[in-house]
């Protein structure tokens, strides 16, 4: 260490010691806790995969609404019905 | 916390003092476990007295020490310059200890200032410390603790690792982005303000 112009103070009254043992428990709870939170968050990741693929099935298998194409020419009953313009009617009926 | 490069060939990691710090962080990343006690071992004591130079109490600083290390190395990931780990994990610490302090302060809001630790005794200390240690040495910690109050939190934070940690300037100044002139400075005047208060109270 180097030398400094006020000596230095002694405060080994404030130091609490036995940091070897403290130290040795501490990483061993500290690793439990990181694998712990590493286990949970893996099987967590594989489980939101999974669900999300079977989301992916359920959808692209379930059966799709019929889709009713629209008349392709416009009828006498599409004009008393709806807005239908009549000359439209009256050139498909020809 | 002064490190020497180590071998290219170390993939376990060796001895203790001859790894680098980053090394340890990338190892204990892995889950080594030797890594992490070693990481634990070189900087618990440093983090003991950045908490005890907030909180002005040993028992509650090594409570956060610990509390602040078991953060750390479970965000470990998130340490971006593992060759900066120290000033890391002295941020962690520090924010802990002040969230800690915050907390006791509203639990001790009536009494703000303990006549106890004023007169240069925490309680608290005094307590935890009557088992194991001589009672001179209970008078002594309550004196420096009570001298210590004097000071400015960084120069609390300069003396405690380097007089009680043996941190160098270099590894001071760098973990408290300090210069190292900055940091004489405050260990001067740290050291000058608490020889004169304990001076005094060795008088009366």
């Amino acid at each position: 260490m180097e030398p400094d112009p006020v000596q230095r103070i002694d405060l080994a009254a404030l130091d609490p010691g036995g940091w070897q043992a403290k130290s040795a428990a501490l990483a061993a709870r500290a690793l439990v806790q990181r694998r712990l939170r590493r286990t949970i968050v893996v099987r967590g990741s594989i489980a939101l995969a999974l669900s999300m693929a079977a989301a992916v099935a359920l959808w692209l298998s379930a059966p799709r609404p019929a889709h009713h194409a629209p008349a392709s020419t416009p009828s006498l009953l599409d004009w008393a019905t709806h807005d239908t313009d009549p000359t439209e009617v009256l050139r498909y009926a020809q | 916390m002064s490190t020497v490069p180590a071998s290219p060939a170390a993939a376990a990691i060796p001895e203790a003092p001859a790894t680098p710090v980053a090394d340890l962080v990338r190892a204990a990343r892995r889950g080594d476990a030797t890594a992490t006690e070693q990481l634990i071992r070189r900087h618990l004591r440093a983090a003991y007295a950045v908490a005890l130079a907030v909180l002005g109490r040993p028992a509650d600083a090594e409570d956060i020490a610990q509390d602040a290390f078991m953060i750390a190395i479970d965000k470990l990931d998130d340490c971006r310059e593992p060759a900066r780990f120290s000033g890391w994990l002295v941020q962690i610490v520090r924010n802990r200890a002040l969230h800690a302090l915050d907390k006791r302060k509203l639990r001790d809001a009536p009494t703000m200032e303990r006549p106890e630790f004023a007169s240069g005794r925490g309680i608290d200390d005094i307590e935890g410390a009557v088992a194991h240690v001589p009672a001179s040495d209970v008078v002594l910690r309550g004196q420096l603790l009570a001298a210590l109050k004097t000071l400015t939190p960084v120069q609390r934070e300069v003396v405690l690792l380097h007089d009680l940690d043996e941190w160098t300037h270099a590894e001071i100044a760098d973990a408290l982005g300090l210069t190292e002139t900055n940091c004489r400075q405050h260990l001067f005047t740290a050291r000058r303000a608490l020889r004169a208060r304990l001076e005094a109270t060795d008088g009366t």
